[in-house]
């Protein structure tokens, strides 16, 4: 009994010694998962969480603003001028700055870097050969004049805003070009070699990456933009989300990158907890098959956009996982429509009667395809719900996302709640795909396209989504982009309900660290 | 008809029997690659869409079905496949981008150091508890012991591993939180076996070996009481069998201690069927239990297979199904020749 005793003191004393866990003052500690992780090349690199790695040990050629992502500010490149023609780039590489390795950063370094991506055409060469650039070209079109100065030729007069935004993708890095040439294998350029390491102009580097347990960055001594405060980045692989919430509570971690939409709200009002729900440049929308009978109809499409309870979505599930919006370009992107431009709510009656003018009185029944998860599943059951008080009876089928997606790319649907991302905060991102269909044919398989998917015939649409890609005039754009979108809203086959939000809970530990729609900052936190 | 040739001596005996477990054994295998290996096809799951992505175009896309294969007709994929495997290669994982087997080597260390102390806790906690329900049966202590088997048995490990950390690590700061080691000492150890705790013992770094101790603490309870609840159910049955042997009574007619009519003779006469239960639980907890590593985050192959299966990535889900079958037959064969040994010795 006395040993019981003296052992339940021991233990005592441990949880009085533990209770209080902190991380450092210069570590940024976040609970995230680490499941899916195959390469840091920025080449390559195109999951969620690689992706957020690469932002913060890659600084790309310019970078976005933080509070207004179509604004460009310095990065690699401190300086730039356009040509008159619209089709030369010319960038004044910073003086001075070393790659981790030690090797200092040369104008060639950051061609070479460009070139790569095109030459070993990867998942991310589609940010470039979107643009015309191939392979083929790329050795006369990025070209370094001397150590300081890189020229960028391009293919057409585009818009700058499109040039501009390229260059801050993940693609436009910089690598160590040297020590990527003494690690390759077979001409890979060294992309096997940088898949688990970091060789870039950035703020951070990798330190360590065990697989499905932690990833370690070091912030660099050498960076540009000076030492971060952060010296360390710690990402602890927590996949569930409650265990996440116990370690931040406990002080283990000072950010949980995944929260639930009922822990959000309790954290939410806890005291020094605070939860940030950060608007992404992507959708959660609905998509018609428009080779459908009923959906080939725009009375049946605008119908459907009168199905859903907008406003009581927003202020219940959607709170802590989506934002309102309708029209097809995200809100803060170049060319949007204004946050408040939403012309549709719920109203039954008047599906009703659009349906009945279109001839569908009697109503109809469909399969609606979504993946198994929220909030899709969860739209999929209130559009389901809603569609019975005009006689649509909608069996749902949700399955995995390479099945959904599999059957929307077969045009195998008729109709389904998916998901969309654009990775440029210009309405091109969205439209170039949302509203350009140049070959509607079954046989034309143009699968990159949800505007095809959908089976929708967009040549209304095709010639001035092209014209506006190399309309100089900026606010030619903005206003011509809005027309589109305003005629957009009332016909296309899509039907915009929220923009997807990325949701991450801060424990009394953290004092700010910036965020936008794209990424988050790291070298920008700011601890208590 | 060839097992007649070799039944002349022992020692042929023996390697007839050998041979022909060999061949069960490899037979099996084929069955279950071949069965995995139409599943996987069959499933409406699209891993080319699963690398690709969802913006890709349909040249890419056809250009990396064609890379993987997936072009040709089903069976000179299979026949590919059995090809690679007899070469141990299992193909890339899509998912992590590595060897499939280098995943492997990687998640099945990871799952092995959980499941070997639970299941010798299980053993140790088990085997007693069976036989002191079987020998008080139809007592109090048989019916505690039977609801917490039932317990074990019933109550999802999700709920139990939550409320363990939530008691255990969050109010009672007794255990670390999830994870296999330390935030600050992952990654400081050189991969040789890929058991943590061994690995770094043997490089010297003692406070990652009592840091990866700790963590194992709470999901090694929580496993271990899900053997416990199994090894002392069967443990029970087998002995009530046996004590209800004609022997026991001649034993008990003459007198002898209870214990000793329970533990010398009724007991040694069960150890058979024990061996048989504990590999079953063994290789049970082999296969990995996703909620248990999801809610710990332990980086074995009970998550890695889910992981996988969701993301439509066959090679990684056909590879670890292999290995499990792989590990089953043997942990089977073990048994049946343990089983062999022991009854030939009770005889």
């Amino acid at each position: 009994m006395s040993y019981l005793k003296t052992s339940l003191g021991a233990l005592a004393l441990l949880a009085a010694t533990t209770a209080h866990a902190q991380t450092p003052k210069d570590t940024l500690v976040m609970g995230w998962t680490l499941d899916e992780f195959i390469t840091l090349d920025p080449a390559a690199v195109s999951e969620q969480v690689p992706i957020e790695v690469v932002q913060n040990i890659c600084d790309p050629l310019v970078q976005m603003d933080i509070k207004n992502p179509a604004a460009v500010r310095p990065s690699v490149a401190e300086s730039w001028s356009v040509s008159k023609d619209g089709r030369t780039y010319t960038f004044k590489i910073r003086e001075g700055m070393t790659f981790p390795s030690g090797n200092p950063v040369k104008a060639e370094d950051v061609a070479w870097s460009l070139r790569r991506v095109l030459k070993l055409n990867l998942a991310n060469a589609v940010q470039f050969t979107e643009w015309g650039w191939s392979a083929e070209t790329a050795d006369a079109d990025f070209k370094a004049i001397d150590d300081n100065t890189l020229q960028i030729r391009t293919q057409k007069p585009y818009a700058a805003n499109l040039m501009f935004n390229v260059f801050t993708k993940r693609a436009a890095s910089t690598l160590d070009r040297k020590l990527l040439l003494e690690n390759e294998v077979d001409g890979d350029l060294g992309n096997k070699w940088v898949s688990t390491r970091s060789a870039c102009v950035g703020p951070y580097s990798l330190q360590t990456w065990v697989a499905n347990e932690t990833v370690v960055l070091a912030a660099n001594e050498n960076h540009w933009a000076g030492t971060p405060a952060i010296r360390r980045v710690i990402i602890r692989h927590v996949p569930e989300a409650g265990a996440q919430r116990l370690m931040l509570e406990r002080g283990d971690i000072d950010i949980a990158r995944i929260v639930n939409a009922s822990d959000a709200a309790e954290l939410d009002s806890k005291d020094g907890f605070k939860v940030s729900v950060t608007p992404l440049h992507a959708y959660y929308y609905l998509g018609l098959n428009a080779q459908d009978e009923a959906f080939k109809d725009v009375r049946v499409r605008k119908a459907f956009r009168y199905l859903i309870d907008y406003d009581a979505l927003q202020a219940s599930m959607m709170k802590f996982a989506g934002v309102l919006r309708q029209s097809a370009v995200p809100i803060g992107a170049f060319g949007a429509l204004p946050a408040d431009e939403k012309p549709f709510s719920f109203d039954p009656e008047k599906a009703r009667s659009l349906l009945e003018e279109a001839g569908f009185g009697n109503g109809f029944s469909r399969t609606l395809i979504v993946e198994n998860f929220f909030p899709v599943a969860d739209l999929a059951t209130h559009i389901q719900a809603n569609a019975t008080k005009v006689g649509i009876d909608l069996k749902i089928q949700s399955g995995a996302g390479s099945q959904v997606y599999g059957q929307m790319r077969a045009r195998d649907f008729d109709l389904g709640v998916f998901r969309w991302t654009t990775s440029s905060p210009d309405a091109n991102g969205m439209l170039s795909r949302h509203a350009f269909n140049p070959d509607n044919r079954q046989e034309a398989k143009l699968t990159m396209l949800p505007a095809w998917r959908v089976g929708w015939d967009t040549s209304e649409y095709n010639a001035d989504i092209e014209a506006l890609q190399v309309e100089l005039d900026k606010s030619v754009r903005i206003k011509k982009y809005q027309e589109i979108l305003r005629r957009h809203i009332q016909e296309a086959p899509m039907i915009y309900m929220f923009q997807q939000t990325r949701n991450m809970a801060f424990g009394p530990s953290i004092k700010s660290v910036a965020q936008n729609a794209f990424r988050m900052f790291y070298n920008t936190a700011e601890k208590n | 008809m060839t097992t007649l040739h070799f039944s002349r001596t022992g020692v042929q005996e023996g390697a007839s029997r050998a041979f022909v477990r060999l061949a069960s054994v490899l037979a099996s295998l084929l069955g279950l690659l071949a069965l995995t290996f139409v599943i996987g096809r069959l499933l409406p799951l699209d891993p080319v869409a699963a690398i690709v992505g969802d913006h890709a175009s349909q040249e890419t896309y056809l250009e990396v079905e064609r890379k993987l294969g997936l072009d040709r007709p089903l069976y000179e994929q299979f026949v590919s496949y059995i090809q690679g495997v007899l070469q141990l290669d299992l193909g890339n994982a899509l998912y992590t981008g590595n060897r499939v087997v280098d995943d492997i080597a990687r998640v099945l260390p990871a799952t092995f150091e959980l499941a070997t102390p639970a299941v010798i806790i299980g053993m140790l906690v088990g085997v007693p508890l069976g036989v002191i329900a079987a020998a008080k049966q139809r007592t109090r202590t048989d019916s505690w012991i039977r609801v917490l088997s039932l317990l074990g048995v019933s109550i999802p490990a999700f709920w139990l591993g939550m409320l363990a950390l939530k008691y255990f690590y969050f109010d009672l700061a007794w255990t670390p939180g999830p994870g296999r080691v330390s935030i600050y000492l992952s990654g400081l150890t050189p991969y040789l076996t890929g058991i943590l705790t061994i690995d770094a013992a043997l490089a010297g770094q003692w406070d990652v070996v009592k840091s990866a101790f700790e963590h194992m603490v709470l999901p090694v309870v929580i496993l271990s009481f899900v053997s416990v609840a199994y090894i002392s159910r069967m443990t029970r049955s087998f002995m009530i069998e046996q004590l209800s042997q004609e022997y026991i009574v001649a034993a008990r007619l003459k007198g002898l201690p209870e214990m000793t009519v329970v533990w010398r003779h009724a007991f040694p006469n069960i150890r058979a069927q024990l061996f048989t239960v504990f590999v079953l639980s063994y290789a049970f907890l082999l296969e990995g239990s996703i909620l248990t590593e999801t809610i710990f985050s332990w980086p074995g192959i009970g998550r890695y297979m889910t992981t996988s299966l969701l993301a439509g990535d066959i090679n990684a889900v056909l590879g670890a199904t292999l290995v499990i079958g792989l590990l089953f037959m043997l942990l089977n064969q073990l048994s049946d020749a343990a089983t062999h040994l022991l009854n030939v010795r009770s005889k």
